[in-house]
């Protein structure tokens, strides 16, 4: 040992890969000349060979991914009714709407008016040709004032343009339109309506692919879309561990990959067998799943370590 | 009036804004579930245990999204947040079960749980999971965390520790961990 030895940190630093250009030439060329800190780095690399293969065996365990999924996102759905309750309740006071809840009648009548509206807006915004329809006929009583608008860009929001713009009008002359007793809470009904449509589809798109996939449905559609997406997942996954297996994983962890995999690989053959004989066999649906996720899973084992390695790198 | 349409505006861009937090939060635990589940696992040594951490770690970030504004401290703090509950449930499993530990102490070595029992299968298992046990914190976290693929940067910000203590730590947790395992006894 010399006066320069290097810290046994640095050294597991340096066996880690993990120390930085200069210092690791700094530190071959010690090792060039010092003989107990090669026989240091060879023992931190074979302790490293040996607890880590032993804990790769039994932390490495597979991960319930879809089920953790269900439990968090169910979380989240309580969390967020609660929240939701709070929103309608401050959407209603920023409206001046408490008064209502101390008068249950009137709120009853205004829950039966809203459910009007919004069924109302629904036909609107669902169905485009009908809107046309009632902006055609206020200009047939109106003569050519609104005439000319339908030269603008018939898109959807002009629908909304149509149901606000009367009234800006009816100064001039009185409308008999129909429209008018509710269009001074439509902005409001209509900025409900979009808020509910986009942030509800974004939200539930993760939950509803989770209830399909793990919540068991019985019928038959799902499951099968289900299907396609575990097969597309383990597409991807096998072409990146068919790359890298190789040189990710040992003789020893090769072998028990292999067999695990032919194994998942078998039961998923056999349960799809089951499955097409007797597609309400919900028994054999279920094992298929589960397969299914088991093959992800060790699939994954093996990808995420390419991915450690190709850090490394 | 007025107030109250701003009210309704301002509530209404905070909705989307969590709209978009949601799209992070799907990303955060798709990429960091598994490496959550193990180290809690590794901790507890209980699946099902593992599970309920993991589940409370991604709801404490789902509250606390909007803290974590470096998407580089993500897993950190996700890790972070997991090992401390992992270590407390194994503190509350210990309090609750008074009467275990006491056989445990009177057997001198520490046995594993019942439950633990019941999930272990395998006598490697029982022997990795005792010789982690046996590590010293913060050399077991570091040395779990690197088994798990970490870099020392996610460990350091992890365990809140100098990114160059990491090095040492993981040497002499695993030289602990050999020690422990038994099979090479004899390295110095």
């Amino acid at each position: 040992m010399n006066g320069k030895c290097f810290d046994i940190g640095v050294l597991q630093t340096f066996v880690d890969g993990e120390l930085g250009s200069s210092k690791s030439e700094e530190l071959v060329r010690h090792l060039s000349v010092c003989d107990d800190c090669t026989v240091l780095v060879a023992e931190l690399e074979s302790e490293n060979d040996l607890a880590f293969s032993a804990m790769d065996q039994e932390l490495n365990v597979l991960v319930p991914t879809e089920r953790l999924r269900t439990k968090v996102f169910a979380s989240i759905n309580e969390i967020e009714s609660g929240k939701s309750a709070g929103f309608w309740a401050s959407v209603s006071a920023a409206l001046g709407l408490n008064g209502l809840a101390a008068r249950p009648g009137i709120a009853a009548f205004a829950a039966v008016l809203m459910f009007v509206a919004f069924a109302a807006i629904g036909l609107k915004v669902f169905s485009p040709v009908e809107p046309v329809q009632v902006a055609v006929n206020p200009t047939e009583e109106d003569t050519v004032e609104i005439v000319d608008p339908p030269a603008d860009p018939p898109t959807s929001t002009a629908n909304e343009n149509i149901d606000i713009d009367p009234p800006s009008r009816t100064g001039d002359t009185v409308i008999p339109n129909p429209s008018s007793p509710t269009s001074v809470q439509a902005p409001v009904r209509a900025m409900r309506a979009s808020y509910r449509e986009t942030p509800r589809r974004t939200r539930r798109t993760p939950r509803r692919a989770v209830s399909t996939t793990a919540a068991s449905p019985p019928a038959p559609s799902p499951n099968l879309a289900a299907e396609d997406s575990y097969l597309r997942t383990i597409a991807t996954l096998s072409r990146t561990v068919d790359e890298n297996k190789d040189f990710v994983l040992r003789p020893k962890e090769r072998v028990s990959f292999e067999r695990d995999l032919a194994v998942v690989n078998d039961a998923i053959k056999k349960m799809k067998g089951e499955v097409r004989k007797n597609p309400r066999n919900t028994a054999a649906r279920e094992v298929l799943r589960s397969s299914y996720k088991s093959k992800i899973d060790l699939l994954n084992s093996v990808a995420e370590r390419a991915d450690t390695v190709a850090t490394l790198d | 009036m007025f107030q109250g349409v701003k009210t309704l505006v301002d509530v209404m861009s905070g909705q989307t804004a969590a709209a978009q937090e949601d799209i992070v939060f799907d990303e955060a635990f798709t990429l960091h579930n598994r490496t959550v589940f193990r180290a809690a696992c590794a901790i507890v040594h209980d699946a099902g245990l593992a599970e309920d951490i993991t589940q409370e770690t991604f709801i404490k970030l789902y509250h606390n999204m909007e803290s974590i504004t470096d998407e580089e401290m993500l897993k950190p703090w996700l890790i972070r947040v997991a090992l401390n509950l992992a270590k407390n449930t194994i503190r509350g499993n210990s309090r609750a079960n008074a009467r275990e530990e006491s056989y445990v102490k009177l057997h001198g070595d520490r046995e594993e749980f019942t439950a633990e029992k019941e999930y272990e299968q395998s006598e490697t298992a029982k022997e990795v999971n005792l010789a982690l046990d046996k590590i010293k914190e913060p050399l077991r976290s570091c040395l779990i965390l690197k088994q798990q693929g970490l870099s020392y940067k996610e460990i350091a910000d992890s365990l809140s520790l100098k990114e160059t203590s990491v090095g040492t730590y993981i040497a002499r947790g695993k030289r602990e961990f050999v020690r422990f395992y038994g099979k090479i006894g004899g390295v110095s």
